[in-house]
């Protein structure tokens, strides 16, 4: 899950955990959930260029939700947004006090922004969240 | 699930591998060298995992008895991990070897070895060579 948002240019953010900070034995595609689902790794913001290629292809794959931002909205996305090593990343946000996966990440920083406009799923799950997204992309097209 | 490679893309800001089930499963950014691992749902595949410039050590292009071909990335220590099966080798050695130029060019730190990419057809998992810098 990503945040971007749309001024002069498209800016988007994605919120990732490092391999590299994984215990050594943790560090392949066989272990590293069992890790993350229990432990803390630093987080770090990226600018999410696989979203932003995905968005310009506009393959119909993405479910996407849009909120008007003033230039006042944005300055704050800008400042919170950040690229870089920011908070703690883990799969059980709801276990670790301030801890964060893509998805909590991103609905706490469009709500410290913007209000709250996407609610919390419970531990972050994304499919949770596409629930959501899903049935508001349906509301928008029936009503 | 396999993991088979629908092609090799690149744009002005990264350089892309599409999977058929997973678009953009690798990002690599041109600004930084990290690389970015989406590869969806499967017990072989990362997601939401940065693989930093410094952490990366090269890939690897085998040939399988089917005669198509394993992309891996070499990370951490003396970690292999599977990117997806072509059977484009041309387009696979060409997106390789500009995404170790973009890699390598952000290293901090010098590696201290080079993947050198197994070009023959009838090559085996032993003729990927390492050569020391």
């Amino acid at each position: 899950m990503a945040l971007s948002w749309h001024d002069d240019d498209s800016t988007f953010r994605g919120y990732v955990f490092r391999v590299e900070d994984l215990p050594a034995e943790f560090q392949t595609s066989e272990r590293w959930r069992d890790y993350l689902f229990a432990n803390t790794v630093p987080g770090h913001v990226i600018d999410d260029i696989s979203m932003r290629d995905k968005a310009e292809r506009n393959t119909g794959e993405l479910l996407e939700q849009s909120w008007p931002a003033d230039s006042q909205q944005v300055a704050v996305l800008q400042r919170i947004c950040k690229e870089g090593r920011q908070g703690v990343y883990s799969f059980n946000p709801d276990d670790h006090s301030g801890a964060h996966n893509c998805v909590t990440w991103v609905t706490s920083r469009a709500t410290e922004a913007l209000g709250e406009v996407l609610p919390k799923v419970r531990q972050g799950r994304i499919k949770l969240m596409a629930e959501v997204l899903r049935s508001r992309q349906n509301q928008r097209f029936t009503s | 699930m396999s993991k088979t490679i629908q092609g090799f893309r690149e744009k002005d800001y990264g350089l892309f591998i599409d999977l058929t089930d997973a678009m953009s499963s690798v990002s690599i950014d041109r600004k930084s060298g990290n690389l970015v691992l989406q590869e969806g749902a499967g017990h072989d595949r990362f997601n939401g995992a940065l693989i930093t410039s410094d952490f990366c050590h090269g890939f690897t292009l085998t040939t399988t008895t089917e005669g198509t071909w394993v992309v891996a990335l070499q990370y951490g220590d003396h970690q292999s991990h599977v990117l997806g099966a072509t059977g484009d080798e041309v387009g696979a050695l060409q997106w390789l070897k500009r995404a170790w130029d973009i890699i390598r060019s952000n290293q901090s730190t010098e590696q201290s070895t080079e993947i050198i990419f197994a070009s023959s057809p009838a090559s085996t998992m032993q003729d990927c060579l390492l050569q020391q810098h």
